[in-house]
């Protein structure tokens, strides 16, 4: 009885097994990480979502990935810019094939909306907020309604790109009662607080914070070249491409406007090790981000590179030591040299990361050859030079550590290193740096914390030095909100309290200047200064990792977010 | 049980529940981004975008307002004497109380009162731009950035009367020292104006908030999930309880064969094997065998059918990781019952030994078997969240994982909340089942 429950229990599941099959697609299936949660156009929560996002809407100017160029996307051409004392002036044209999904023309009228919505109150609207505040108003034109000025307040050449650069949403879908159409730009900004306060403006709060804007497929549409199909919450998402998609007829300036693959799918696998599995198993045509040994390992095997095509380009996730130069240790410059030198990089990059990143002497990427600053040295290991420069800051060096007196106070040199809890890369990276100091005497504590915690330690300057990821990018250098002394207070991004007078009217010169040459001088001296002050002590640039199926032509990687042009790729049957 | 008993059950329950719940809110409220926007959290990690340290302050300081966060946490709380002296100028939502309460502790009440009076005056007659630049000024000073040079430079430049009179009550403010006990703490009493008694009234009306992911409300959230999470730990569980009392009679009677050494060496085996190793093998060996990744795109509607193989195979995984517990403790205690001196008596009788097994060892076995179970079941959804992570499951098990890192605590909270329930409610039924196998209990 007990063999036949048992083999009765067995077929069972085997039966159940095979009643599905497995069916072949023509569709490119990709693996995201993590499920997107919320594809709300203004308050979706994070990379996943945003990569689904440009997929279904459009900005006005998009990045092509292939050559990291500005091209139009919604807008017929690259905008026209005047200047004046205190403001600019975008004027932008919008192609006159461009088409909702239901068939209207997007206007000027639809930007105006969008921007509205990115400043209006009550909505989850604040990182926009903060981003586009520098927009002040638009002004549409009167005899064309696909013509329109942006008005921005003061100038910096990263405008060209940025006031092109939030999803146009179409207005007939997510303002059906014409709320903000009744309301100016300009308006909605200087009455914030008191348009809160409104029937109308309270209503139209809760109709855009409404979960089926967030994942409903017959909400989830704009003028991009995709639409939302099916979405099985954490598991899998399929997009579809529209018939008759509005770009096809565009005639003009096409460089950024292609989608090849009819059908999309996207199978969430939060599990690295369940990812490896599946591809090993060619469930999937795409994995990014994969983890080092199995990366190396199916690189190696025969079979695998049969099936697979890989790939480790250089991204612009850039991880730094940073440094609080608030800190009474760490106020000499010379401590947070004496630190830097005890960094060993290129052990780090071959044997933690298998030899798979890219050493950086700044923040700009060695890629970006007219900026970065190829003859600075990298900074050597050097335990010695450290500890001449500990002794040139007053630490002297005694039988319980380096001791110096701050404040009348004799104090003892050691610090505490934080990094994020889970990250086996600053796990290991942080045990060689401690190490490393231990050898001349320092010793160091090693803090594991979850990201949110560090944010706040930071923000609250209650830190010695930290370990994280900046993401960079190749077009914007204005670097004011992070490094300028006027954002070292409290709330702003310069957490390391970096600067001086002369890297302020630095960072202020490269935010203004447009021109290649002189940009490259400056960034290429801010470099220098930084390197010299050594808030932030860069190491490397991280490689992506990906493995893309050998059916797929045309494979455009890059170092750009998301790393691999989905739109480009075409699948043999 | 009686029902002064049963009422005495009832309200320890309540109140376990009622801490617990107002513990995980309050921690929630107090953990480090809770008060910060999505997307602002990280401004320091991104090098895009021209927002300056006082436009990120106003925005956070807007969001604080629009979610109710500026409130006090709870009925009372600790501050400095000073802190509560402040509020009677401004009120702590406003964006003016951080230099407010700066200046009165620093500087004391009454210069803070007169210079307040004057701001307002200025503000008056001041251009929006110019009162935003003194107010972000006032601010920075509000945070010892700086010494309140920048302040009165500002007003300085400025040539108008008003600005003159505000100069002149800066500089008036700066000179004064507030008393020392301005900084001793004292409680303070917030009223019912708190979050704490907002939250609360909330749930009390069943009304969990909505997700801060995507606006669905949070009931929704949960049970959309707890029925997929109860098919895979109810299909795990009925399958472990079933093998575990067939293999635990079988090694029971046959304690010396070959298949029941062999047997028993394998779950000792399988009880070491961690649950994400035993989960990937599964589904390493599914995917080997020409297994699909679940798809659920492809099936037609209606056709759907809820027996997905990423569910079976968890529910599998899920029965693996019990069994060997299960199995060995059910053997164990039917072997301990094997030395009793009413088993010896039965098989004297000359009853055979499947049927002392199963008449007599069995009931006494299940005892201690009973509370293991309980404890089993409350444990499952470790295990349900390891399958759920791998198998890519949207169930319980997943959707705490992904708000406790989203930050989306109105999910925990709900979800917090529906675990404990669960835990309560399994105690009290395996206290009902104890009564009802061992009567001897009743009378305890």
């Amino acid at each position: 009885m007990k063999k036949n429950c048992a083999i009765s229990l067995s077929f069972f599941f085997i039966w159940l097994l095979s009643c599905s099959s497995p069916t072949q697609h023509p569709s490119i299936r990709v693996r995201l990480a993590q499920d997107p949660e919320s594809l709300h156009p203004l308050s979706y929560g994070n990379a996943t979502a945003l990569q689904l996002l440009n997929l279904v809407y459009q900005s006005l100017l998009t990045v092509d990935i292939k050559d990291n160029s500005i091209q139009p996307l919604l807008a017929a051409g690259l905008p026209t810019v005047r200047r004046d004392d205190s403001s600019s002036y975008f004027t932008y044209q919008i192609r006159p094939e461009a088409r909702w999904s239901n068939g209207s023309r997007v206007t000027a009228a639809d930007v105006a909306f969008s921007l509205k919505l990115l400043h209006s109150p009550l909505l989850d609207n604040d990182r926009w907020r903060a981003q586009y505040s520098f927009i002040q108003n638009i002004q549409l034109s009167e005899d064309n309604p696909a013509v329109f000025t942006i008005v921005c307040s003061g100038y910096t050449p990263e405008m060209n790109l940025m006031t092109g650069d939030f999803f146009v949403l179409p207005a007939y879908q997510f303002d059906p009662k014409g709320v903000l159409a009744s309301v100016p730009y300009s308006v909605i900004r200087q009455k914030f607080d008191s348009l809160a306060q409104t029937p109308a403006f309270k209503a139209y709060a809760s109709f855009i914070n409404h979960p089926a804007l967030a994942r409903d497929t017959a909400l989830v549409k704009g003028s991009g070249p995709y639409q939302l199909t099916s979405w099985a919450s954490g598991q899998a998402l399929v997009l579809d491409k529209k018939p008759g998609w509005w770009a096809e007829k565009a005639t003009t300036n096409r460089q950024a406007l292609y989608a090849n693959p009819s059908r999309l799918v996207f199978q969430v696998i939060p599990d690295q090790a369940a990812a490896v599995l599946a591809l090993k198993a060619r469930q999937v045509d795409l994995v990014d981000n994969l983890p080092l040994v199995a990366y190396q390992e199916m690189r190696k095997d025969q079979q695998y590179q049969a099936w697979y095509n890989f790939y480790s380009p250089s991204s612009y996730d850039l991880v730094f030591l940073g440094q609080n130069g608030r800190h009474p240790f760490l106020q000499d410059k010379q401590t947070r040299q004496a630190l830097a030198y005890l960094v060993n990089i290129p052990q780090v990059i071959n044997h933690l990361q298998g030899g798979l990143a890219t050493p950086t002497v700044g923040l700009v990427h060695p890629q970006e050859k007219d900026y970065y600053h190829g003859k600075l040295a990298p900074l050597p290991y050097d335990p010695g030079k450290a500890k001449a420069l500990l002794a040139a800051a007053g630490w002297r060096q005694t039988g319980s550590g380096w001791q110096k007196s701050i404040h009348g106070k004799p104090q003892t040199l050691a610090l505490e290193l934080l990094h994020r809890a889970g990250n086996t890369d600053f796990e290991n990276f942080a045990l060689l740096f401690q190490q490393n100091a231990r050898a001349i005497g320092v010793p160091i504590t090693l803090k594991a914390m979850e990201s949110s915690q560090i944010t706040d330690r930071l923000q609250s300057k209650e830190f010695d030095l930290y370990l994280r990821t900046l993401v960079g990018n190749p077009f914007s250098y204005n670097l004011i909100p992070m490094l300028h002394t006027s954002n070292s207070a409290q709330g702003g991004a310069n957490v390391t309290s970096f600067g001086t007078p002369e890297t302020d009217r630095l960072l202020e010169q490269i935010a203004r200047e447009e021109r290649k040459a002189e940009k490259g001088i400056l960034l290429k001296q801010l470099q220098e200064k930084m390197r010299e002050e050594s808030n932030l002590v860069f190491l490397y640039f991280q490689q992506n990792k990906l493995a893309i199926s050998k059916q797929i032509d045309s494979v455009v990687v890059s170092s750009l977010k998301p790393g691999y042009d989905l739109l480009r790729f075409t699948k043999q049957e | 049980m009686s029902l002064p008993t049963w009422s005495l059950q009832a309200l320890k329950f309540l109140v376990t529940l009622w801490l617990t719940i107002s513990c995980v809110f309050v921690v929630s409220r107090l953990l480090p981004n809770a008060n910060t926007p999505l997307g602002l959290a990280d401004a320091d990690l991104a090098v895009y975008g021209l927002s300056d340290a006082a436009t990120l302050e106003r925005v956070k300081a807007d969001y604080r307002q629009r979610r109710g966060y500026h409130l006090p946490l709870f009925y009372v709380g600790l501050g400095a004497r000073g802190s509560g002296l402040a509020e009677q100028l401004e009120s702590p939502g406003s964006p003016d109380y951080p230099w407010a309460e700066a200046a009165v502790l620093r500087h004391g009440l009454e210069p803070t009162r007169q210079f307040r009076t004057q701001w307002h005056a200025w503000e008056q007659q001041a251009s929006p731009e110019e009162r935003s630049t003194l107010r972000s000024r006032l601010l920075t000073w509000a945070q010892a950035a700086e010494t309140g040079q920048a302040v009165a430079s500002f007003l300085q430049e400025s040539a108008t009367s008003a600005s003159k009179t505000l100069l002149a009550s800066w500089n008036a403010l700066l000179q004064k020292r507030a008393p020392l006990h301005y900084h001793l703490p004292v409680l303070q009493w917030h009223g019912t104006d708190n979050l704490y008694h907002t939250w609360l009234g909330k749930i009390l009306q069943g009304d969990l908030g909505a997700s801060t992911l995507d606006y669905q409300p949070v009931l929704s959230k949960i049970g959309e999930a707890v029925g997929l999470s109860a098919m895979l730990g109810c299909l795990g569980l009925a399958t472990a309880l079933l093998v575990s009392y067939l293999a635990g009679m079988h090694l029971a009677q046959h304690p010396a064969s070959l298949f029941a050494a062999v047997g028993r060496h394998f779950l000792y085996l399988l009880d070491s094997i961690p649950a994400f190793v035993i989960t990937l093998g599964v589904f390493g060996l599914y995917l080997l065998l020409g297994g699909a990744l679940d798809s659920p795109y492809l099936a037609a509607p209606g056709e759907s059918s809820p027996f997905t193989p990423s569910l079976l195979l968890g529910g599998l995984c899920v029965a693996l990781f019990l069994v060997p517990h299960l199995t060995l403790q059910f053997y164990g205690t039917l072997v301990h019952q094997n030395s009793q001196l009413y088993y010896r008596t039965a098989l004297a009788k000359g009853l055979s030994s499947a049927t002392v097994l199963r008449r007599h060892a069995l009931p006494n076995a299940l005892i201690p078997s009973l509370t293991l179970l309980s404890e089993v079941i409350i444990g499952l959804i470790s295990g349900v969240l390891v399958v759920e992570v791998t198998f890519s499951l949207p169930g319980l098990g997943s959707l705490l994982v992904k708000s406790i890192l989203a930050a989306d605590y109105p999910t925990v909270v709900g979800i917090t909340l529906l675990l404990l329930l669960f835990r309560l409610g399994v105690t009290q039924l395996t206290d009902l089942a104890l009564a009802l196998a061992d009567p001897r209990i009743k009378s305890v």
